[in-house]
């Protein structure tokens, strides 16, 4: 009897069937060719529950072949328990080598952030998206917000983000901030901080996001305009962080954790793992340059 | 009629699609796409692997370059079934004599669904970074392409580029178009690229 090796395991390679890798990646490419449209998909079962990062899954192993190197984030870290246990799924089902480094993957997988490290042209970054529609707070109705983006039709967004400036002297949106991309579509950019907001905009690499429970992929391309909705006299602001700075590496310009200590005093330390320990250990890796980091750096030296 | 028995639908197909989801999200950039296949004549060996890595059962295509043996290739060994222009998901069609009428019936979504455009796959002769005698030259502009971006194109005609453009008036509503050489290199061209194009 033939051996047959690359049928060893009980399930396929990358956990999803062939078929049903085809159809999101035929997906993937619609999102990639209309960048900000949700594209619907059938978000087949996986071992994990709709809801935990599925929708970011289901692009991991449609995409991810013998060759690539996986790192997973969640909240910037590699070693959070949904990371731990999606990396470990990952690799069991593909054999493909996984790091913490964020310059040595070709795909990184992530939950609520960009990491601070610049990405080069050859890494795809994918999205774990609970909430993929931006106007489901001003519309419930799946049906209307599809017509609504047909139509470019963001009237009630425009209004919510006015009544929010009205009501509280600011647009209140501190994750998940609205972007519009190329012009046209409105997009969620899943609940990442506005500080990663302007690396979307004109990236070097590709953006997938995937909402699992909501079956909905989209897609941000390399040099793609990507712009967070403002008003002439209320513009979008990144956090600022004034005056702190992470307690183990003394770096200023990074996202930084609040963390809380059993003397009730709190600390802030740099949010992306590999990025802290990149500057413990070695040096410190390229960042994203955007204007708005250009005016914290500006801002944050010019003060010291 | 041929059933290819070495090509490898699982890892082959991964490979082959990652570069094209790169072309499609950097127009201009040209891959090259290689496997040990049998082609019937008059497809680009490029397209079948297209085809391979995209097509399955829950998809149509309609062949307008050959048609009885190419929808019997594509059949067999993608499970995909043949359809009219106007319903197909993908349409193959020859660069140099292209049944334009076919290509310009195309479906370009609906405007709460625009992904139901299809995808349509044309064959040239050979696609170049650099000038080509007798080609056309192609000018890319938009998302994935950072300011402008040309490519040469022998063996394309202008009347279909026209038909593209003219289905793709309409954005987000549109087809999205993959090249194909005879050398095995491919690029894309998805529709929000607004692309204008200049005969050598």
């Amino acid at each position: 009897m033939v051996e047959e090796k690359k049928f060893h395991r009980q399930f396929n390679y990358a956990f999803i069937d062939e078929r049903t890798k085809k159809e999101i990646r035929r997906k993937l490419l619609k999102a990639v060719c209309i960048p900000g449209y949700q594209v619907p998909y059938s978000s087949p079962e996986m071992p994990i529950a709709r809801g935990w990062g599925t929708g970011g899954l289901h692009i991991t192993l449609s995409l991810i072949g013998k060759e690539d190197t996986f790192k997973i984030i969640d909240q910037g870290s590699d070693a959070s328990v949904n990371a731990c246990n999606l990396r470990d799924f990952v690799k069991n089902t593909t054999d493909c080598d996984t790091t913490f480094e964020t310059s040595k993957a070709t795909l990184i997988q992530t939950r609520h952030r960009i990491t601070e490290e610049e990405l080069k042209a050859h890494q795809i970054m994918i999205f774990q998206v609970p909430q993929p529609e931006p106007l489901r707070g001003v519309e419930r109705y799946e049906k209307k917000t599809r017509e609504m983006h047909a139509e470019a039709d963001y009237a009630k967004m425009w209004v919510s983000l006015y009544e929010s400036f009205v009501r509280f002297g600011d647009i209140m949106r501190g994750a998940g901030y609205p972007v519009k991309v190329n012009g046209r579509y409105v997009m969620s950019p899943s609940p990442i901080p506005r500080w990663d907001i302007p690396n979307l905009s004109d990236a070097e690499c590709l953006y997938l996001f995937g909402a699992g429970r909501e079956k909905r992929l989209y897609a941000v391309p390399p040099h793609t305009t990507v712009e967070p909705l403002e008003f002439e006299d209320v513009k979008f602001k990144i956090e600022q962080f004034e005056g702190l700075k992470c307690e183990i590496t003394g770096e200023q310009i990074a996202f930084l954790d609040e963390l809380y200590g059993s003397d009730g005093k709190t600390t802030h330390v740099v949010n992306d793992s590999d990025f802290m320990n990149q500057i413990k250990e070695k040096e410190r890796p390229i960042q994203w340059v955007n204007r708005y980091l250009t005016e914290k750096i500006e801002k944050t030296f010019n003060k010291n | 009629m041929i059933r290819e028995t070495n090509y490898d639908h699982l890892f082959e197909s991964q490979k082959q699609y990652r570069l094209l989801l790169d072309c499609m999200a950097k127009p201009g950039v040209i891959a090259n796409l290689d496997a040990d296949i049998n082609v019937p004549d008059g497809l680009n060996k490029t397209s079948a692997l297209v085809g391979f890595a995209l097509l399955n059962s829950d998809v149509s295509f309609c062949n307008t370059i050959n048609q009885e043996v190419l929808d019997t290739y594509f059949i067999i060994n993608t499970s995909a079934s043949p359809a009219e222009s106007d319903v197909a998901d993908f349409i193959f069609v020859n660069g140099e004599k292209p049944d334009v009428k076919k290509v310009s019936m195309a479906k370009i979504g609906l405007p709460a669904y625009p992904e139901s455009g299809a995808f349509i796959i044309i064959d040239v002769k050979q696609i170049s970074d650099s000038p080509l005698q007798d080609g056309v030259k192609l000018m890319l502009e938009g998302p994935g392409v950072k300011d402008t971006k040309d490519i040469y194109v022998g063996g394309i005609s202008t009347e279909l580029l026209e038909v593209i453009l003219e289905r793709n008036i309409e954005y987000p509503l549109g087809v999205d178009t993959i090249i194909t050489d005879k050398n095995g290199a491919v690029c894309c061209i998805p529709r929000s690229n607004k692309f204008k194009y200049q005969e050598l």
